[in-house]
């Protein structure tokens, strides 16, 4: 399925996992319908335990990316895709837009914000 | 599929007296260093030596009440023994078919091919590599569920130990089948089993899941005045280090949320062990 | 227990060449010698070929091999039976095959009283065979092997020793002579129940130091 681990970084792999899957259904490389590797084949190709994977696939499940079918596998659930990366954007518009009122009504001014902002998407 | 319920051994040099449990469709390794106990405990899941006190049960059965068909759905390879050294490939496959009425005569010479193990040398002359492969081999060709290997992975170099596990990622594909693995090579086991008990002179002293401990486990490295002020809440192992000490977090989260100007570490499994068998109580 | 005595069977062929060099030897000497030393010779067939049982127990514990095999899917009474039956099925294989070699090569003796004393020469040795295996494998199994061999070969010193003074004693061929004209039938019976009692005891025994032994 060609995901990449990085075992030395502070997010935990099934995190990374799940979201280098989110990612692939949200731009369209993985389309609804299509079958997940299972459990255990994606933990040989990754060399991680099955568990971390399961952990991975429960999470995508919650938030509604794909479905698990007992005995038969996961797919990538039906769910639009565009509607569903469009949420999203409007969420972190959203947030991003409380932050900046927040930041000007305690007395900040833009370029201050701007900076703000700057450091912290530099941050890993 | 494995059930150890507080079972109890008195040795000359320590009492081996511990839990375990293997769930059906998992990889459980039992990690700890030499002479930890885990080719005893082996033995006592295998009926090779009595305990003093404790249940055995396997596939949900008292170990003594096993028929011969139930325990042909074992497969183990142990690390000392196997086949007697002047028998020769071609001559144990007669052997395992009459043992293991699953045996899989085609798939065994195909992975015999696969791994240039030839059918016309004694089993003596093979190296060591080549003599745990057999190994693994002969207990994976019988459509086992549950697999018993204790540690099959020693002596091997690194492309060998792979190797191995790859076999083995491959062979819990078809699922309902569990592994007990036993390895003083950590590293190893990281990236294969689903989760792990650390047996250190004859007890448990952890048992976690692997993701657990590679996600949540992490060192602090801390100094004497840091050590002061920290909430020991979820620390678990100490070590004196020059710099102040070493602590073992089993929530690393917390303290990288909470406290700042911290130096937290992820952790790997030896490192784990080192903390818990040399460390102190928290 | 089909698979133990192919096990068993394939370690014997591993000696079988150097037992047949040995067997072709004794058969040519004593062909060159005089008649008497063949019934020794072909006996002593069966006799090797039935010390071969103990060669398995050495080659079944020899680099911790045990382990192994009590892992496998067989019971450890499993274990102890197929020895016995290899033991069985060795010994009386080896048994007709160096009986029938005996008639065969002088054939022309063939008086109802030479046959008959070929035959009870023959069963004697049966008989002793399938006593020396009753005491040595319980001895190998509890001591070990190489403990076992000192005491069993040790205890067929005694009993050689035993006989040759009986031998000594008396004109046993007289003895012989009236015991055959008891009935022949009577003394096979008797001393074939007495080499069962013994065998059983044997098996149970070793069943017991099999069932006991921690590894």
């Amino acid at each position: 399925m060609n995901l990449i681990i990085n075992h030395s970084s502070i997010q935990p792999i099934y995190e990374q996992i799940s979201v280098q899957i989110k990612d692939r259904i949200i731009h369209g490389e993985l389309v609804e319908d299509t079958i997940l590797p299972s459990v255990r084949t994606l933990a040989k190709e990754l060399r991680v335990s099955a568990l971390t994977i399961k952990k991975s696939y429960d999470i995508l499940e919650q938030e509604g990316f794909i479905i698990t079918i007992h005995g038969k596998g996961s797919f990538v659930t039906s769910a639009n895709q565009a509607q569903l990366a469009e949420e999203k954007k409007r969420e972190v518009e959203a947030e991003l837009e409380h932050a900046i009122r927040k930041g000007r009504s305690c007395g900040m001014n833009d370029q201050e914000i701007e900076e703000l902002f700057h450091i912290i998407m530099e941050e890993p | 599929m494995i059930r150890l319920h507080n079972i109890k051994k008195q040795y000359s040099q320590f009492q081996l007296q511990c839990s375990l449990e293997v769930p059906q469709n998992r990889i459980t390794a039992l990690i700890g260093p030499n002479g930890a106990g885990k080719s005893t405990t082996f033995k006592t899941i295998l009926g090779l030596t009595h305990v003093d006190s404790g249940e055995i049960e396997l596939f949900g059965k008292p170990i003594l009440t096993l028929t011969t068909q139930e325990r042909a759905m074992l497969g183990i390879a142990l690390s000392n023994s196997c086949f007697c050294g002047y028998l020769q490939i071609r001559d144990i496959i007669p052997i395992l078919s009459h043992l293991y009425p699953k045996f899989q005569k085609e798939y065994f010479l195909q992975q015999c091919k696969h791994f240039d193990l030839p059918l016309t040398k004694k089993i003596n002359d093979f190296s060591t590599g080549m003599k745990a492969k057999l190994k693994i081999l002969i207990a994976i060709s019988h459509q086992a569920k549950l697999l018993i290997l204790d540690e099959p992975t020693t002596g091997l170099d690194v492309l060998a130990r792979e190797e191995l596990l790859d076999i083995l990622r491959e062979y819990m594909i078809p699922g309902n089948r569990s592994i007990l693995i036993s390895s003083h090579i950590s590293s190893d086991l990281e990236g294969f089993c689903d989760d792990l008990y650390l047996i250190n002179k004859g007890k448990i002293l952890l048992h976690e899941e692997t993701n657990i401990l590679l996600d949540n486990y992490g060192i602090l490295k801390v100094t004497k005045e840091q050590y002061q002020k920290i909430n020991p809440i979820y620390l678990t192992r100490k070590k004196k280090e020059p710099y102040g000490y070493r602590l073992l977090t089993t929530q690393k989260q917390f303290y990288q949320d909470n406290v700042q100007e911290l130096i937290i570490e992820k952790c790997n499994i030896d490192e784990i062990i080192l903390m818990m068998t040399k460390g102190e109580l928290l | 227990m089909k698979g133990l005595l192919i096990k068993d069977w394939k370690l014997l062929k591993n000696q079988m060449r150097f037992m047949l060099i040995l067997f072709t030897i004794l058969i040519v000497i004593s062909f060159l010698d005089n008649t008497n030393h063949i019934s020794f010779m072909t006996s002593y067939l069966s006799f090797l070929f039935s010390n071969f049982v103990l060669s398995t127990l050495s080659y079944d514990s020899y680099d911790n091999g045990m382990l192994f095999l009590l892992s496998l899917p067989i019971s450890r009474k499993i274990y102890v039976q197929e020895k016995y039956l290899f033991s069985l099925l060795l010994t009386f294989g080896s048994w007709l095959i160096s009986l029938l070699l005996r008639l065969l090569i002088f054939p022309l003796q063939f008086s109802w009283m030479e046959i008959s004393e070929i035959c009870f020469e023959s069963l004697i040795y049966l008989i002793f065979v399938l006593l020396f295996l009753a005491y040595s494998i319980p001895l190998h199994l509890k001591f070990g092997n190489e403990k076992g061999r000192m005491l069993s070969f040790g205890f067929l010193g005694l009993l050689a020793f035993g006989i040759f003074t009986i031998v000594r004693i008396d004109n046993w061929q007289s003895l012989f002579y009236m015991v055959n004209r008891i009935s022949l039938k009577f003394v096979i019976i008797i001393t074939t129940f007495l080499c069962i009692i013994f065998l059983g005891i044997s098996y149970l025994l070793s069943l017991w130091i099999i069932e006991k032994k921690e590894y």
